[in-house]
This record gives structure tokens, C-alpha cells and sequence, in this order.
């Protein structure tokens, strides 16, 4: 290995086939990233497809990012990849293709956890993004809130009991006639919108008010959903829908919103940790920064990445192999996926 | 361009319940390894890889080739093969062979000169292809297929026909009613080690054109899938 090592960081835990190349001081040298539209038209990702479409396109993914760092793949000294959580199918082909690529070569290979990625993103555009911060982490699959002490030392503050914020997002968007993914359509049509107009429940907030209260920390996104949805079928029987969409996406906007940011502020102040991150697809969401942002005032940073990898990408993977690298984690080519891997250095609530 | 003729050829299997990988050199067999958990084939592939190549004393860089199973199968399966087919054939630079499981489970058996291969595709249903070995010369008396048993019979089956396969095992009362033998899964070698056969057999067969572009045969699209083309038929 050279002064300077390279890092390949390839994501196939969902829907998107990416890969990126690192160097050794955290540039980003390629970084490409592959959405799949196989999935559109079923308003979900569905998962068989997704395996399909990653092998479809990996070898081409990782090819461009290679080719846009001006390396071969031969000079890549740790592999990284996604090993979990996620669609066991996807997550299997990104994995089987870098440990073989990987023993090919007789390099290392490190499994990456996809959330503790996503905490990585922030520090690739920003070098103050480091802990100690409250990271809030919310995507299609997965609604986190944690306090980053050091870089894999985490502790967990609270997670969704049922759907995921981003989920949830999809499955209003859905029930809309929006596109998939939802996120970025219900923030479009919300704009056009008065949120005022109708009013939803923030479900797990007043009844949670002192930090010894059951899932003070907790979300829960299904009842939102429903109420949402429920009310979505009484316009539709009235028939005025139509005019009503964007004040429902609004409204649905602001009560999840609301939700995110009062649980981020509950830890900034139980934790007087004022440092706040947010990550995953569904913190690219502005209406989320922004109320994030001005609860935590001035006296507060608010570290969050560009939407190029704030969205899965393999940048943020090559990011978290490092560390891992770095701590002398190196997998043995037993190792494989896991639907369900256990985020690495995380801790339950004291 | 075929491959040269004292080639040393890694070849991967994971189509079925059993995973297999081989290692010939010059159309010889020198090693082969069995996954026997379906569902440690992930896990297990590189380490498989490794011992088979340590036991036929070929260090990886000397490989001239990657064989993989083409499918159909288990789709989790044969991605597995074909995912770290595609990951070694990069990295140690060689072409990538694609070969169908069926026909490499063909030839992993030395019984019948017309045999029928049948993969258990779940919900009575079943991966087939037939073939004809005579000795080095293989035909293709039905490509590979999937559908029920009984479009199976169906078909024109010449009486002589053996069938084998995790398929033939699961249907193997209503495949001997129609008088047919079924000879057990694997009895003689693996799929991979059929996989090399079929290469040194026919040594001008072709490397897939593109790693890149190259895709397994899955032959049915997912469920997801049929259950749409149901929907939007029936709406």
C-alpha cells in the first residue's frame, strides 16, 4: 500500500447502484450513482428487481468511478462495500462482488453498516462535521436518533416503532398519485400549499413530555400516515381532491417535520450537545433543515451533506470502510450480507 | 478465440440447493469443493474458492479464466456465482465464460446419453433443458425452459431419457409413471466440475462478450412482475 491508500466504496442496499473512489486524505476522486426507475411503476421498490438491476449495472458503476478517479481498479487498496441493513438480494450482489474483487487483488475487504455511512456523509464536504453530535438519520428504511460521542461510539436515543419517516413520505405520496420516491414530490407539491388548512397528529409527542416517559425519543410514523390517508378518501368521495392535494402534502409535511425536529431538539437539550447531523435520503427534505435550523438557533451548528450524498451513494461508504480500516476491522471472506446487521458501536439509552 | 488448451479455469455454481466450485488446468480436473448450506453459498463462495485453488496448487493469478453457471436456478443463487464471477474476472483481468446450469448439471452425471435435467423451481414448478452427450459430442435436444411437469411430457422425450436434478428428485413418482428413469442429484461430480467439462468439450466456445453488460438467465421474471402483468391484463 502506497503514502497514500484508495478507498472503493460501493452501495447496493436499496434501490440505487453506487460506487465512489477515496483517497487517503477524504477526497472524493469518482463518484457515480445509479438510480433504478425499474421500480416507478409498482410506487416501491421491489426487491428481486432490485438485485437484478444492481448485477445489471455494477461492474459499469464501479468501471466510471474508476474512470473518473483516473485509477485501475488494481490500485484500489480497500474494498468497501454495504453489508447491511437492507434487501438481502441487493446487499448480496454489491457484497459477492467486492469480496471477490477484493481476493482477486489479495486486498482487504470492509462491511459496511449503511447508517453509520450515512453519519460519515457530512464530514466529506465539511471537516468540522465530526462528534460529538445528535444525529438524526431518516430515510425510507430507517428513522434514527442517536448521540455520536466519537466516530463508533454511539448511543441510541430513540427509533420509529413501526413505519420509517421516509416510508411514510412514500406511502402518503402513493396514496396522492405522486411519483416514487415520495419525498422529493410531497416537498414540491407542499410548496404550493397552506399547511394550515388541515391539521394532522404528531404522533408521540405530547404524551411523551420528560425524558422518563416511554419513547420520549421514539417516532412513530403509521398513524400520521393513516390519518392522512383517511383523510385523502374523504376528498376523494367529495370529490375535490384535486384542489386540495398540495394543502394535504403540506400538512402532512409539517406534522412529520414537527415531529423530527422536536425529538432532534428533546436530545439536544437532555444531552446539552448542541452539534445536531442530519442524514439519509429524507434529510435532504428543506422544510426539514430549515426547522431544524431555527429551533437550534445560533447558539447551534447543523452539519448536513449536499443531496449527492445525502442520498445513498458509495462515497459515504468508502468513508465509513476507512474508519473501520483504520480500527483494524478487516472482514474474512466468511463474512457475508445481513438484512438485519447490527449498526457497529451503537448503545441502548442509559 | 475459445480459451487456450492447458488453461486454468475456475468455474462457479450456485444455481441449486448445493454450490460448487472447480479448478481445471488443460481440461483436467484438479479440484473441486461443495457448499452443502444453501444458505451459507455467500458466505462460503470465496472461502471455496480459495481451497479449491489451493488443493489444485494454482495460485490466483495464474487463472486464465472464470466460468460461471448461467442459470436458471434460485435468482438469489446464481447471482451469488455470477456477482463474484464478475468481481474475480475483473480483478485478475481474464474473460468471463457464462455456461447454462442445466447443461453443467447435464454433464456433472456419466449416466443415459439423452438426459433431462430438471431444477426445483417451487409451486410444482420446474427449470428443464434436455440434452444428448455421445461421448465429446453434446446437441441441445430442448433449451432451457420453465414451466410445470406436465408441459414437460409434453414434449417429444425420446424413451431413453434419464432425468436428474433436484426437480426429477421432487417429482420423481409422476416422472417414473411416464416410464422414465431419474438418476440421483450429483451422484457423480458437481455442477462446476460440468461447467469445465462443457469447456474443454467445446474449447471454441466464446467468453462473454462484456463483463459489464453480461447478465445471468434467470428465464422467469419475478413475481412481482407477474402479479403486474396479471393486474394490467385483468383492469
Amino acid at each position: 500500500m502506497g503514502p497514500e491508500p484508495l478507498f472503493l466504496g460501493l452501495e447496493t442496499s436499496c434501490d440505487e447502484t453506487a460506487a465512489a473512489v477515496l483517497s487517503g486524505d477524504n477526497e472524493i476522486l469518482g463518484h457515480v450513482v445509479l438510480s433504478q426507475d425499474v421500480h416507478e411503476v409498482f410506487g416501491g421498490v421491489v426487491p428481486e428487481l432490485a438485485a437484478r438491476a444492481h448485477l445489471q449495472k455494477v461492474d459499469a458503476v464501479v468501471n466510471e468511478a474508476l474512470l473518473q478517479a483516473n485509477v485501475r481498479l488494481k490500485d484500489i487498496d480497500v474494498f468497501g462495500v454495504t453489508a447491511g441493513p437492507g434487501l438481502i438480494g441487493a446487499l448480496l450482489v454489491g457484497v459477492c462482488w467486492i469480496k471477490a474483487a477484493a481476493y482477486g487483488l489479495g486486498r482487504p475487504w470492509i462491511p459496511v453498516h449503511h447508517m453509520e455511512a450515512h453519519l460519515f456523509s457530512p464530514s466529506l464536504e465539511d471537516a468540522d462535521a465530526e462528534p460529538p453530535f445528535i444525529a438524526l438519520l431518516v430515510s425510507g428504511g430507517h428513522t434514527l436518533l442517536l448521540h455520536a460521542r466519537a466516530w463508533g461510539d454511539y448511543r441510541l436515543l430513540g427509533e420509529t416503532r413501526d413505519d420509517a419517516a421516509g416510508e411514510a413520505f412514500d406511502k402518503v405520496a402513493k396514496r396522492l398519485g405522486l411519483g416514487y420516491p415520495g419525498g422529493p414530490q410531497i416537498q414540491r407539491l407542499a410548496e404550493q400549499g397552506e399547511a394550515s388548512r388541515y391539521h394532522f397528529p404528531r404522533p408521540m409527542l405530547a404524551r411523551t413530555q420528560v425524558p422518563k416517559d416511554p419513547g420520549f425519543y421514539d417516532f412513530s410514523f403509521s398513524g400520521l400516515k393513516t390519518a392522512v390517508v383517511e383523510r385523502v378518501q374523504a376528498l376523494e368521495t367529495q370529490g375535490v381532491l384535486r384542489e386540495e392535494k398540495a394543502h394535504i402534502a403540506a400538512a402532512f409535511q409539517v406534522a412529520a417535520v414537527d415531529v423530527l425536529a422536536a425529538k432532534t431538539m428533546r436530545a439536544v437539550e437532555q444531552t446539552g450537545c448542541r452539534r445536531v447531523l442530519l442524514g439519509g435520503g429524507v434529510s435532504v427534505n428543506s422544510a426539514l433543515r430549515a426547522e431544524v435550523a431555527s429551533r437550534l438557533g445560533d447558539q447551534g451548528r447543523l452539519f448536513y451533506a449536499s443531496p449527492r450524498l445525502s442520498l445513498d451513494n458509495g462515497a459515504m461508504v468508502a468513508r465509513a470502510a476507512r474508519f473501520r480500516f483504520e480500527c483494524g476491522e478487516i472482514a474474512d471472506f466468511y463474512s457475508s450480507a445481513s438484512a438485519k446487521l447490527e449498526f457497529p458501536g451503537l448503545v441502548g439509552a442509559a | 478465440m475459445g480459451h487456450p488448451a492447458a488453461a486454468a479455469l475456475l468455474a462457479l455454481d450456485s444455481s441449486g440447493p448445493q454450490a460448487s466450485v472447480a479448478v481445471g488446468v488443460g481440461g483436467e480436473l484438479r479440484a473441486e469443493v461443495v457448499i452443502e448450506d444453501s444458505l451459507e453459498q455467500a458466505a462460503g463462495l470465496i472461502p471455496a474458492v480459495d481451497k479449491a485453488l489451493q488443493e489444485a496448487q494454482v495460485a490466483r493469478t495464474e487463472l486464465d479464466g472464470v466460468v460461471v453457471g448461467e442459470g436458471p436456478g434460485s435468482f438469489t443463487g446464481v447471482r451469488i456465482s455470477a456477482a463474484t464471477g464478475k468481481g474475480l474476472a475483473q480483478a485478475l483481468n481474464v474473460p468471463l465464460w457464462a455456461v447454462p446450469s442445466l447443461l453443467a448439471a447435464a454433464l456433472s452425471s456419466e449416466v443415459g446419453s439423452v438426459r433431462y435435467v430438471l431444477f426445483d423451481a417451487r409451486a410444482d414448478r420446474v427449470y428443464g433443458a434436455c440434452y444428448s452427450i455421445d461421448g465429446s459430442v453434446v446437441k441441445e435436444l430442448a433449451p432451457s425452459h420453465a414451466g410445470t411437469l406436465s408441459e414437460v411430457f409434453e414434449r417429444d422425450i425420446p424413451r431413453d431419457t434419464v432425468f436428474m436434478g433436484d426437480g426429477a428428485e421432487r417429482h420423481r413418482t409422476a416422472i417414473e409413471k411416464e416410464g422414465f428413469l431419474v438418476v440421483p442429484d450429483g451422484s457423480d461430480r458437481t455442477y462446476a466440475s460440468g461447467l469445465l467439462r462443457y469447456l474443454s468439450l467445446e474449447p471454441g466456445v466464446e467468453p462473454v462478450a462484456s463483463i459489464e453488460t453480461w447478465e445471468p438467465r434467470y428465464i422467469r421474471t419475478s413475481s412481482a412482475e407477474r402479479l403486474w402483468a396479471g393486474h394490467t391484463t385483468t383492469a
